[in-house]
């Protein structure tokens, strides 16, 4: 036996105490489960009371050393101990050495009755390997978990049986009730708490499968996009045209990815050809790229692209492009509008603007570009600019080819 | 990290807006304060829906510029949470975000508008005073999302009621101009209205948009349990 026994190990740091720390104390010197021990001095407490004095004396023990201790002689680690490693070894000589100390009980106090104490050992040890939060010796498996349930469970029931078997006079009726009275609290305590614990490790195992998943597909997502965009970006930070064209580029992408096209909750209906509201998405992602500016683009409804809205996205592109290279602004607003007629677009900037007058007759810009896609597709233009004053075109469109003469 | 971050408070005596400004990103949050800090008293930040409530309740701001996406749940979430707290705060939702979802589940909470995060200073600060008052901040997208919900293409009427499932004829052309990327000052010159005409114009639009019965508005709210 470990001289130090009784001596300098008698001191449990307090949140290990569940009265003032005796068997805490012991667990730690002995580099058991304090469960165990406190399992121990339970059933040696039954067998006539033995472990209430063990337990008393390694108090007044504890009492008496930790005065000394703690002043001079010790060159104390200031800090808590490392927690001992537990020896799963050390566990079944602590139960080794409870069962003999009461087989030895037996000759001093012939009052008790063995039949009574071997079920009551079974059930508690049954009980504190069941009874065990898994956290306390970081087994957090379910398999471990499952094995150690099983183990107690057996256990628990070998005690009842072990008591079952015995020949019960009449004077022990009550002994056995009694004893099946605790075998079943055992039952209860063992599998209670350690079932709900299974049923939660489970659930939360699957989730957690579920969340990987999850997080494996983001991350590939993000490799093949953000990561790469940042890379290059990296290798070419003094370019601020690429630069920002990048980060447009990625922004939308991920923004598409993130939340679906800018439209999707709303003005998604079903339809396989090529759509209004995506047509309009390619044309100010392709200015966007080539001029280096940002089209805040808001658009509202969607409909399928008929030859009327092809010339008014052809020429809203043009308005874009001029708005891009002449306004001087970085910033263009495009709204588009699809109703049950006609489509209206806007394309705003708030840039230099210029003289409508002044603009000379050979400019193919406005005249061909603009108004002579609109006039032949049976629509509306109007240009409204000043100098100072920004420039808006608006156009207008109907939805479906006019037959025209 | 779940504490707020309370900041030193100089007193109540100074007539500048107090705000509070909600977002998980770091560099984001120091970027609007950097911008801001002359014209506005900053007096809180947060990351999640847990500190700004904390932060909100304890420093009752003026303005909350709130995240649409925070850990913890949702902007929605502060809005409630401040609500269920009886806080009487006004929020801006600011984001990057472009579902609609989210952002009209925001204002539907109670919200009083929202802008992209590429809104320049001036403009912040105007949409901030503007909240402050009590008015609606109609970014152009939200003046698209407002346009897109009130379609009047099916012609299903609401059974509840029909005043609050429309737009009225102005209504719908502010909402245009502020989607064309118009400032209210010029949506008043243009439709020769007062600014103040245009502003409550915007407040009923907003109003309707949080009690609408419509279709899609009641779709965005499922899609939002859903998610």
């Amino acid at each position: 036996m470990d001289p130090d026994l009784f001596g300098l190990a008698l001191r449990a740091t307090g949140d290990e105490a569940v009265v003032v720390g005796v068997c805490a104390a012991w667990a730690r010197r002995l580099g058991l489960r304090p469960i165990t021990v406190r399992a121990c001095l339970t059933v040696l407490a039954l067998a006539g009371g033995f472990g209430v004095g063990l337990y008393a004396a390694g108090f007044l023990w504890a009492r008496r050393t930790s005065g000394t201790t703690d002043d001079a002689s010790r060159p104390a680690p200031a800090g808590p101990e490392p927690r001992r490693e537990v020896r799963p070894g050390g566990e079944f000589g602590a139960w080794a050495f409870t069962i003999g100390l009461i087989s030895e009980l037996r000759n001093w106090w012939p009052g008790v009755d063995v039949r009574l104490l071997i079920p009551a050992t079974l059930v508690a040890i049954g009980t504190s390997i069941g009874w065990r939060a898994p956290g306390d010796s970081g087994e957090r498996r379910a398999g471990a978990l499952l094995g150690r349930l099983l183990g107690g469970s057996m256990l628990v029931v070998v005690g009842l049986g072990v008591f079952a078997s015995q020949r019960v006079a009449l004077s022990t009726l009550r002994d056995a009730s009694l004893a099946v009275l605790v075998a079943s609290a055992g039952v209860a305590l063992v599998a209670g708490p350690g079932l709900a614990r299974l049923v939660r490790s489970i659930t939360a195992e699957r989730d957690e499968r579920v969340r990987q998943a999850e997080r494996a597909a983001v991350a590939e997502h993000l490799h093949d996009s953000v990561l790469q965009t940042l890379t290059l970006i990296q290798r070419h930070p003094e370019d601020r045209e690429a630069v920002a064209t990048l980060a447009r580029r990625q922004e939308r992408d991920l923004r598409r990815w993130l939340y679906g096209g800018a439209m999707g909750a709303l003005g998604g209906r079903e339809g396989s050809m090529s759509r209004c509201a995506e047509s309009i998405e390619a044309i100010t992602d392709e200015v966007e790229d080539h001029y280096g500016v940002t089209v805040e683009a808001v658009v509202v409804g969607d409909g399928p692209v008929s030859a009327p809205v092809e010339a008014a996205l052809a020429a809203a592109r043009e308005a874009l492009v001029n708005a891009a290279k002449f306004s001087g602004e970085r910033t263009v607003s495009l709204f588009a509008e699809i109703g049950d007629a006609t489509l209206d677009l806007y394309v705003r900037d708030r840039g230099t603007g210029f003289d409508l007058q002044a603009v000379p007759a050979d400019r193919h810009g406005i005249a061909g570009s603009i108004r002579g896609r609109i006039d032949r597709a049976g629509g509306r233009v109007a240009i409204r600019t000043a100098p100072g004053e920004g420039t808006e075109v608006s156009l207008s469109v109907p939805l479906a080819a006019e037959v025209t003469p | 990290m779940t504490e707020a971050i309370p900041m030193a408070d100089p007193g109540p005596d100074r007539a500048t807006t107090r705000v509070v400004v909600v977002d998980d990103h770091a560099l984001f949050r120091a970027g609007v304060v950097a911008e801001l800090r002359d014209a506005v008293e900053i007096v809180g930040e947060a990351h999640d829906v847990a500190s700004a409530v904390s932060v909100i309740e304890a420093q009752r701001p003026d303005v909350v510029l709130l995240d649409v996406h925070l850990p913890g749940g949702g902007g929605r979430d502060v809005v409630t949470g401040c609500a269920a707290r009886s806080v009487d705060t006004r929020f801006l939702a600011l984001s990057v975000s472009d579902a609609a979802e989210d952002v009209v589940g925001l204002v539907r909470a109670g919200a009083r508008g929202y802008v992209t995060k590429s809104i320049d200073r001036d403009a912040l600060l105007d949409a901030i005073e503007r909240v402050r008052d009590g008015d609606a901040v109609f970014s152009p997208r939200l003046a698209g999302f407002v346009l897109d919900a009130f379609r009047m293409d099916g012609g299903e009427a609401s059974a509840t009621d029909p005043d609050l499932d429309q737009l009225t004829a102005r209504e719908r052309e502010v909402m245009q101009h502020l989607a064309r990327g118009y400032a209210y000052k010029e949506i008043a010159r243009e439709l020769f209205i007062s600014v103040k005409t245009v502003e409550t114009h915007a407040s009923s639009v907003l109003h309707k948009l949080q009690l609408s019965s419509r279709h899609e508005l009641t779709r965005w709210a499922n899609d939002r349990r859903l998610l």
